[in-house]
């Protein structure tokens, strides 16, 4: 039996997947395109095999992003070599059901078999949402059931629910009308929606106190600026200095386990390819792995506290300015430290254009490996004299340097160049982000790489200014 | 005094040069008339998509730090961060 996990971004649909199929996942990419696909599996209560896929986020099956296309294909099922989903698993957040519900009128068109997951109904029970799932359920047409992936034994009721589906062999479906809907359809269904809502759920009082006292101070131009340098700051000493003594024990490790090739084996040519070629090869790519398991837990963090939508938001600006994604602060940030895991920091770019032109401009940061360089031929060739009474000319001109290659970077994507052929004159694609409430992250071990989890717009360079 | 009477009376503007604290309600979707480079049709569906439809109470929460932009509004109880700029597309009132 297959399944397919559809739903908005930030609905659990991730954390779902990882209670539903524990450690039996297989990541890989859709063919073509760089589109991770996450396919586990998972036996049901009654003994049954079930092969779940968890299809990228979307807020309807239009296809703005080769992301959303895979999930509108899947569910159409007109992807070859995938097979058409026996049942659709809508994931909802419940405290934000607005846009889900409507993602489910729009699913219900396509005719396969569909079922609402309430997911977080912990957090949303604890806020006051109160859902009428019967009426729910009535009013959409759809077998509705709550869950709370994080905790054990909150996906209890869906695989009861799913097992009573898979009894009627074979499970009904029903032609698929789906069309790309026109605005006024799209209009149409959300006012359908906001309906159900109002005839079935009831919204507490006032909105998440929580959130908007952090967010009060997160996104304060002073404060959240002051709290954002904090740990941009953290962030920087973790990549740069606590790596270090793992680098250098892996380093000598290498470096040793070279020498024993050399004293064991004679000279030749076997012996240079394993100690030159293999074990220094492989070794110098490996002794970056502190540093990148560093970068990417934090990243995880930020990402998981919901910091990583706001810090995107303050940073916006200035990075639209050159021309960059909010979000490339971070890549851009850890080049300071060492370009390579910058460079893989920047997976947490959707837009593809924009992930490129972060990685071609995040070298021109002034990595810390130059700075014994710099700082040789600066006190070889600038004379160490004081300018103006009190700076250090030596001081002055290795501050340039660092200057000189930030405006670099900065100034390189927003001017234009007609001869590189990533990019021409263009801005930052159109950008709207969901931000979520804060919340603490899952205490489970279901930490994923960070992919798409903010929901940014899809490519569109804008005409010049 | 019911808020369609309310809304006749008070001012219409777009999203984007609203102030920060502002309340109102979705009047229409005028895509054609913000400056963004997509194309009035997809900016309007995304729009739509996120929430931002007629009738929908929106709050302007807090603004970017240079220049006021991007700006973080509540549409209902969801929270969407946009550029002005594509703001501009939803008219208030």
């Amino acid at each position: 039996m297959h399944l397919a996990l559809v739903g908005t971004p930030n609905s659990g649909k991730t954390s779902l997947f990882n209670a539903l199929t524990g450690s039996r996942q297989k990541v890989a990419n859709y063919p073509g395109v760089t589109v991770e696909r996450k396919q586990g599996g998972f036996v049901t209560p009654l003994g049954r095999q079930v092969s779940l896929l968890d299809l990228p986020g979307t807020y309807s099956l239009r296809g703005r992003s080769p992301d959303e296309e895979i999930t509108r294909d899947v569910v159409l099922g007109r992807t070859s070599g995938e097979a058409v989903p026996d049942l659709v698993l809508c994931v909802a957040d419940s405290t934000n059901l607005r846009l889900t519900i409507r993602l489910v009128l729009e699913l219900k068109r396509t005719g396969r078999p569909l079922m609402l997951v309430l997911n977080m109904f912990d957090i949303a029970t604890r806020r006051g949402v109160t859902v009428d799932v019967a009426r729910l359920s009535e009013a959409l047409g759809v077998p509705v059931v709550t869950s709370i992936a994080v905790r054990k034994g909150g996906t209890a009721e869906l695989l009861r629910r799913t097992d009573e589906i898979a009894a009627q062999v074979p499970i009904p479906v029903q032609q698929n009308r789906w069309q790309p809907l026109t605005i006024a359809e799209l209009r149409a269904t959300q006012r359908e929606a906001d309906r159900i809502i109002a005839a079935t759920i009831g919204l507490p009082a006032k909105p998440d106190t929580w959130t908007a006292r952090i967010d009060a101070v997160v996104l304060h131009p002073v404060a959240g600026l002051a709290i954002l340098a904090l740990i941009l700051f953290v962030m920087f000493q973790a990549v740069f200095a606590w790596a270090q003594p793992v680098m250098n024990l892996l380093s000598s490790g290498f470096t040793a386990l070279g020498q024993l090739v050399h004293d064991t084996l004679p000279a030749g040519l076997l012996q240079s390819f394993l100690q030159n070629g293999v074990i220094s090869g492989v070794g110098s790519v490996i002794v970056f792995l502190p540093q990148i398991i560093i970068i990417f837990l934090f990243i995880l963090l930020l990402e998981d506290f919901g910091y990583m939508a706001r810090a995107a938001f303050l940073m916006d600006r200035i990075m639209g300015g050159a021309g960059l994604h909010g979000r490339a602060f971070i890549p851009l940030l850890s080049s300071f430290a060492c370009a390579i895991p910058g460079i893989m920091a920047t997976r947490v770019i959707d837009n593809r254009r924009d992930r490129l032109t972060t990685i071609l401009i995040a070298p021109l940061m002034t990595c810390s490996a130059r700075i014994p360089v710099y700082t040789l031929i600066i006190s070889a060739f600038i004379p160490a004299r004081l300018i103006w009474g009190w700076v250090n000319l030596q001081g002055l001109v290795m501050f340039g340097l660092y200057a000189a290659g930030i405006a670099s970077a900065l100034g390189c994507p927003s001017s234009s160049s007609s001869s590189c052929c990533v990019t021409t004159r263009r801005h930052p694609s159109c950008w709207s982000c969901r931000t979520t409430r804060c919340r603490a992250p899952a205490a489970s071990p279901s930490a994923s790489i960070p992919g798409r989890r903010c929901s940014c717009s899809g490519p569109a360079p804008r005409s010049s200014r | 005094m019911t808020s369609q009477q309310r809304n006749d009376a008070r001012p219409q503007l777009p999203l984007g040069s609203a102030a920060r604290g502002y309340r109102g309600v979705i009047q229409r979707i005028a895509a054609a008339d913000a400056g963004s480079a997509l194309s009035a049709h997809e900016l309007e569906s995304r729009l739509i998509e996120l929430g931002f439809v007629e009738g929908a109470r929106v709050e302007v929460l807090h603004e970017g730090v240079i220049g006021r932009d991007p700006i973080a509004v509540r549409v209902e109880n969801v929270t969407i961060a946009v550029r002005r700029r594509e703001a501009m597309a939803v008219i208030v009132a």
